[in-house]
């Protein structure tokens, strides 16, 4: 698209829809562009994430090394398991984590007026203004660990398969994404709480083991109220073919429901928004 | 010294502003450890035992991480970054106060208000796993050896995170550098695995650094499964390493006060 056909997208769209896709994509090139000015610090956090991405396999190499299985888990798995944690971490970080600290710091300090104002829809704004690309060599060898783990299964998985896991990979950035701006607005009415876009991650965290090690009450919590499950172990189940048809079923819909309340709690909660800067 | 104990105060007073923030980091202390021990316990169920340890140990050790994690780890590389890049150092440089007691102060408050919230959590812990817990019998010596060592490893957190702190005088912005030390302490300080469970070239790279003092020694101790000279020895290695990282930190910090521009100051 030249210059003149995005200028003329975004002021005269055919559609809400080109409307926004124009919108995007014009924010993804000032971020681009952004990130080749701050050359240096951008190779310094994107080395930062692929050490994190090594120890996260070296984490459980180290322990699945010395046992043989843990809950139907044995290493081959959970390199595969291990890559689909941080491919769906590093991906809903590289699409949403900067524009949830971004959004939190409008709502603690009522900046959000500038935004409301502009023609486009304000959830979808707020959401997807930055990208954080320095989190896309992650992704990248998180795909090369859920590959190496298939190898050494010596496992080649049908198109339902990857196109099982795909779909459950969606699932889980979505559920992660919609659960991540609902606890950010519900600052709209607890008031300030300056570090609430750092509250998902350490729940996040927890999708480094299988959920089939959690028992009782917790594996519930996690299996089916969190999406923690959906993280790690749903997707990696879909790939070597483990997965009950119906937990599939129930990660979309689940997706699709946190969706939907996401937007309703943001329409709500606007409602219940009081400028401070105007 | 009664200006710092005014200091103190004034930053637990505003520290217990921000509950609910403690709240949030807290999680980031809670969670992995509480994780990995679920993990163990599953490892355990099906009957593997792991480098020698027994199930009550394993309970002991990653709750024990929860305690060491919560109360030992200061985050003064944030304060200063941020006092450097918003120019606030200034105000502390012209009043007749140590800058470095400054965020002592700082940091102390914190913790206090961290106690809120792991007290509770504690106490719930213990409750249901009572029966699992059994804290080996210390004599005399061993608990003014853990008491030293839990002294020892937060001074030394300290002043490894105020190095980190003053590269912000230099590079302003310092989350690369703080992803890459949190790195470095997650795998090698006994923090999400016991040192033992390490294969041994990366359990001797370990020994050779400073980060197994931060949380692997102290919880060896609480264990018990260090007495005499192994005892001193290990002490010893956390107070050569907190003069190294005190003088490093003397050092750079005449040097660190040249480079600072007293920005929007």
């Amino acid at each position: 698209m030249s210059r003149e056909q995005r200028k003329a997208a975004i002021q005269n769209p055919k559609s809400k829809i080109q409307n926004h896709a124009a919108v995007y994509l014009a924010c993804v090139r000032t971020c681009l562009a952004r990130e080749l000015a701050f050359r240096g610090h951008f190779l310094l956090l994107a080395l930062a994430g692929v050490t994190w991405t090594l120890l996260s396999l070296a984490l459980m190499a180290f322990l699945f090394g010395r046992v043989t299985a843990v809950a139907g888990w044995n290493l081959d798995r959970m390199i595969v398991l291990t890559g689909t944690y941080v491919l769906v971490v590093s991906l809903t970080n590289l699409l949403f984590a900067r524009n949830m600290q971004h959004l939190s710091e409008y709502i603690n300090k009522g900046e959000l007026d500038l935004i409301l104002v502009k023609p486009v829809n304000s959830q979808f704004f707020v959401s997807t203004r930055f990208l954080s690309l320095h989190e896309l060599p992650s992704a990248l060898a998180a795909l090369v660990y859920v590959g190496v783990g298939l190898q050494r299964l010596g496992l080649q998985p049908g198109p339902l398969q990857v196109l099982g896991y795909a779909a459950a990979v969606a699932s889980a950035i979505v559920s992660l994404y919609a659960l991540w701006f609902m606890t950010v607005t519900l600052v709209l009415w607890t008031g300030r709480i300056e570090n609430i876009a750092y509250a998902l991650e350490p729940v996040m965290d927890v999708a480094r083991v299988p959920a089939d090690v959690f028992r009782g009450l917790l594996r519930v919590l996690f299996t089916f109220v969190l999406p923690v499950a959906m993280i790690s172990t749903v997707p990696s189940k879909a790939l070597l073919g483990l997965l009950e048809p119906w937990m599939g079923i129930y990660a979309a819909l689940l997706a699709l429901a946190l969706l939907w309340a996401s937007t309703h709690l943001w329409r709500v909660g606007l409602r219940r928004y009081s400028s401070a800067s105007s | 010294m009664r200006k710092y104990l005014t200091l103190l105060r004034v930053n637990l007073e505003d520290a217990l502003e921000y509950r609910v923030e403690a709240a949030i980091w807290y999680l980031y202390d809670l969670l992995p450890p509480v994780v990995m021990l679920l993990l163990w316990l599953a490892i355990y169920e099906e009957g593997q035992g792991l480098a020698g340890f027994s199930l009550v140990e394993v309970v002991t050790y990653y709750l024990g991480m929860v305690v060491l994690r919560s109360l030992l780890t200061t985050h003064v590389e944030w304060a200063i970054s941020y006092d450097v890049r918003m120019g606030y150092l200034s105000r502390y440089l012209t009043r007749p106060v140590n800058v470095w007691g400054v965020w002592l102060a700082g940091e102390l408050g914190w913790k206090v208000v961290r106690l809120l919230w792991l007290a509770p959590t504690l106490a719930l812990a213990l409750a249901l796993l009572g029966p699992q817990l059994a804290f080996p019998p210390l004599d005399g010596l061993q608990l003014a050896g853990l008491a030293l060592s839990l002294a020892l490893a937060f001074a030394l957190g300290f002043f490894l995170k105020l190095n980190l702190g003053l590269a912000a005088f230099w590079l302003i912005e310092i989350e690369g550098a703080t992803w890459l030390y949190e790195a470095a302490v997650f795998l090698l300080s006994g923090a999400m695995l016991p040192l033992e469970v390490l294969p041994d070239p990366v359990a001797a790279l370990a020994r050779l650094l400073p980060f197994q003092y931060l949380y692997s020694f102290p919880a060896t101790v609480l264990l018990g499964r260090v007495e005499g000279g192994a005892l001193l020895a290990g002490l010893l290695g956390q107070v050569a390493w907190l003069a190294a990282a005190a003088l490093l930190a003397r050092l750079a910090w005449p040097a660190a006060l040249r480079q600072y521009e007293a920005v929007g100051g």
